[in-house]
């Protein structure tokens, strides 16, 4: 189990691969490439399709897939925390600039303010869309074991980007690790009642300078053990990784036959579905 | 016999399959990593570089596996002088395993961590994965599949020796090989060196400040300081002398002290190496 | 650093393969400059250790008046890492980002778009007030910083104002006005990102001063390093 999360809003990686290795559900002995798939086929659905109830579908299957994978919902809702900031931080102003019937209106400080219909559905699917994939996204990951997502990273991605990513991933944890400790001692201090915006500042940038410090020490010591041992560029990834099953290629043929089915829906008979 | 020369007259360079032949090393900032130092490494022996933080045992040892290259001086290993040109093929030969565990496994499981090597050598996947296999039974680690980061730091380090066994090196390094280790993961360490010598024949060169475990491990103790081996020879001898070993900022192994303050020393009695020796003669 | 605060959905499928394929060649531009020249061990540690704490400092909540921030340092890490490894770097963080929320799938395109912009001008930037301007660490970072954001912030309002927020019956020139609007507040955290970096600068300049851009490029020691992208070693 991660020692610790410092954020309650944000999915820590430990916590994550902690699932990801321990978990046990039919999700978890999915095949990692079908899972790839079907996250690929949820971000081009809700990139195709503009209904919003279809879309709400689309997340009501994220969150059934999500629970199939025996994952924590009540920590889900606080990773939410995120992207519905993003997307409300910017689609805020599209309710009241998006031309539609108003459903309400005063005058703020002179000006004339309204929240209109389209505006809000605008934010209701924008919301609903994020909320779809972030769901499926964190079941993914949540359910698939570290070995099989560096195994896809490594054939998915160019040879330099492959060892970054790998590299980085790898030491995640560690890096992780340290910035807690950091901030505990930090706190242990009574570092967080820090009085002043400048004087916070400066602890926080001595928090992240160390960090970065620290990360530059690994990064020397990693790179003389890659070197003692004869690195020639590449980061041996060898544990077999089997094909989906044909369960899984009727999921992924689900998947092109419903983006496919969205596509033509919205580009050639709009009124495929009778809505 | 204790040699304080910088080189030991009563052994000399014969023989020796790493002979570091009055090497100095300046960093980039101007200090003295290492200053006409002096050392070897015989077939089949377990040798200790002893010395206090920042003594240069670590600049000495990089320069054994050809990570650094001297300013003055040559470093040879099998009667090859290292370069740039054949770096490689030396770190066939000289196997480094680093303090920090955690900084030398980079892959995804502990078989592709100790695979790497061997791969990187040119070794099919077959024949890595046999060498790797063959590393891990010998540190005894059985489960070959678990992420690295949810290991013990004794199975990091175990796991960290196993990945450079593998690619079968003539003489194996390893820096401060017990630093932060619980007891029993440490004896665990000592004797997998110990069996490194005795039953595969290589030579060991271990780089701590830890006394007790060079006196009860070591065949030669190579006193450093400032850059230079000081003093070396028998652990009986210099581990004994503690002017030397103040000298060089270092204390007398917890068994010599006792063998001072029982005094055995004025009985003329054999010097043991270890508790379990000086047990041995008390019974006596 | 600057985002693009949207997730996956948001722009239309063409626009979202426009700027995809526009980010896959700036990368792929970066992929080819770091073939051409000896990618060392340490290059390639150096940038994933960036893209780990990176991503770790990013989840830290510093606490503010107005709640808790959380800051990516891009500009920060193009000054230490170099753009070639920092374009790099800055995709890394955003694949991690994706899969936990923070920025689409879809999105990854635009949003390194827009990185890898901050850390060429951070760093560029850096280095000229570093190296020509002879400022000191803490305003040469808090400069490059607070420039690189303030930059990409408008190229946040030209890629949205472009592509348009799909479902919307918003023209361009109202959907420039919603993000210039947006554009103000970026440049406020950029600001402060900008205070926070200086500082981060100034202490790495006295503690290490070796990463920082002027110092970072060469490599430490006589270190012999013999890999090159996907070769063989010598000997």
């Amino acid at each position: 189990m991660a020692r610790r999360s410092y954020s309650r809003h944000i999915p820590d990686f430990r916590y994550v691969t902690f699932f990801g290795e321990t978990g046990r559900s039919a999700v978890h002995s999915m095949n990692p490439w079908t899972k790839i798939g079907l996250l690929f086929f949820v971000v081009a659905l809700v990139t195709v399709v503009m209904d919003l109830y279809w879309l709400l579908l689309i997340l009501a299957l994220a969150i059934a897939f999500y629970a199939a994978g025996r994952l924590p919902l009540k920590v889900l809702l606080g990773w939410y925390t995120l992207p519905l900031f993003f997307v409300a931080s910017l689609s805020i102003l599209y309710i009241f600039t998006e031309p539609g019937k108003d459903l309400f209106r005063t005058q703020m400080l002179g000006i004339d303010v309204g929240i209109t219909d389209n505006g809000v559905m605008l934010m209701a699917t924008l919301l609903v869309r994020a909320l779809a994939v972030v769901t499926f996204s964190l079941a993914v990951f949540m359910t698939t074991k570290y070995t099989h997502i560096t195994i896809v990273a490594s054939r998915v991605m160019p040879g330099a980007l492959a060892n970054i990513f790998l590299l980085s991933y790898r030491f995640m944890f560690e890096t992780s690790d340290e910035v807690s400790d950091v901030l505990d001692a930090m706190r242990s201090r009574g570092g967080n009642l820090a009085k002043g915006a400048l004087r916070q500042t400066r602890m926080f940038a001595g928090i992240f300078g160390i960090a970065f410090v620290h990360a530059f020490d690994r990064a020397e010591r990693i790179a003389k053990a890659m070197e003692a041992r004869g690195y020639i560029g590449e980061f041996p990834v060898t544990e077999p990784l089997r094909k989906p099953t044909a369960g899984g290629y009727a999921l992924i043929a689900f998947g092109i036959a419903s983006l496919a089915l969205a596509a033509y829906s919205r580009y050639f008979d709009k009124g495929l579905f009778g809505w | 016999m204790i040699s304080e020369a910088p080189w030991a007259r009563h052994q000399g360079t014969e023989g020796a399959i790493v002979h570091v032949d009055c090497v100095t090393h300046k960093y980039p900032d101007g200090t003295e990593g290492i200053h006409n130092m002096c050392f070897r490494v015989y077939p089949r022996e377990i040798v200790a570089l002893c010395g206090p933080n920042g003594a240069g045992k670590s600049t000495l040892i990089e320069h054994i596996n050809g990570l650094m290259l001297p300013d003055v001086g040559r470093v040879r290993v099998f009667d090859t002088d290292i370069d740039k040109r054949n770096v490689a093929s030396i770190r066939k030969v000289v196997g480094l395993v680093f303090q920090d565990a955690d900084s030398q496994l980079f892959s995804p499981t502990v078989m592709d961590d100790v695979m790497f090597g061997p791969l990187n050598l040119g070794m099919s996947v077959e024949e890595a994965r046999k060498k790797a296999q063959w590393a891990l039974d010998i540190v005894g680690i059985k489960d070959v599949n678990k992420v690295p980061h949810y290991m013990s730091g004794g199975q990091k380090r175990l796991v960290a020796i196993a990945g450079v066994l593998a690619m079968q090196p003539k003489i194996l390094v390893v820096d401060e090989p017990t630093g932060d280790l619980d007891p029993s993961n440490a004896h665990r360490i000592e004797d997998l060196l110990r069996s490194l010598r005795d039953e595969h024949g290589m030579s060991v060169v271990i780089a701590l400040h830890d006394m007790d475990m060079a006196a009860r491990l070591a065949d030669r103790i190579c006193i450093v300081k400032e850059g230079s081996v000081v003093a070396e020879g028998r652990p009986e001898d210099v581990l004994y002398d503690e002017k030397l070993l103040e000298s060089a900022g270092l204390e007398l192994p917890a068994v010599a002290k006792l063998y001072r303050d029982l005094g055995l020393d004025k009985r003329g009695k054999k010097k043991p190496l270890s508790l379990d020796e000086l047990t041995t003669l008390l019974a006596e | 650093m600057a985002h693009i605060h949207l997730e996956d959905g948001a722009f239309s499928p063409l626009w979202l393969l426009v700027w995809s394929a526009i980010a896959a060649i700036l990368i792929a531009i970066a992929l080819l400059a770091n073939r051409k020249k000896e990618i060392s061990s340490r290059k390639i540690a150096i940038a994933a250790m960036c893209a780990s704490v990176g991503f770790a400092v990013f989840m830290v909540e510093v606490p503010t008046p107005v709640g808790p921030v959380h800051m990516n340092f891009t500009p920060l890490i193009g000054i230490l890492a170099g753009p070639g490894m920092g374009i790099l770097v800055a995709l890394v963080i955003n694949i991690f980002g994706a899969a936990i929320g923070h920025g689409g799938w879809g999105m990854v395109g635009p949003n390194s778009i827009v990185n890898i912009v901050e850390v060429v001008i951070g760093y560029y930037t850096f280095r000229f007030f570093k190296t020509i301007s002879k400022t000191g660490d803490f305003w040469s970072g808090f400069s490059a910083t607070t420039i690189a954001l303030t930059i990409s912030a408008f190229l946040v309002v030209l890629i949205v104002s472009v592509s348009e927020i799909q479902g919307s019956n918003l023209t361009r020139g109202e959907t420039l006005n919603n993000m210039l609007i947006l554009a103000v507040a970026n440049i406020v955290a950029a600001v402060v990102e900008g205070i926070v970096t200086g500082y981060i600068v100034s202490f790495l300049g006295r503690v290490r001063p070796d990463l920082l851009a002027t110092g970072a490029a060469s490599p430490p020691d006589k270190r012999v390093s013999l890999v090159t992208s996907g070769g063989a070693p010598d000997g």
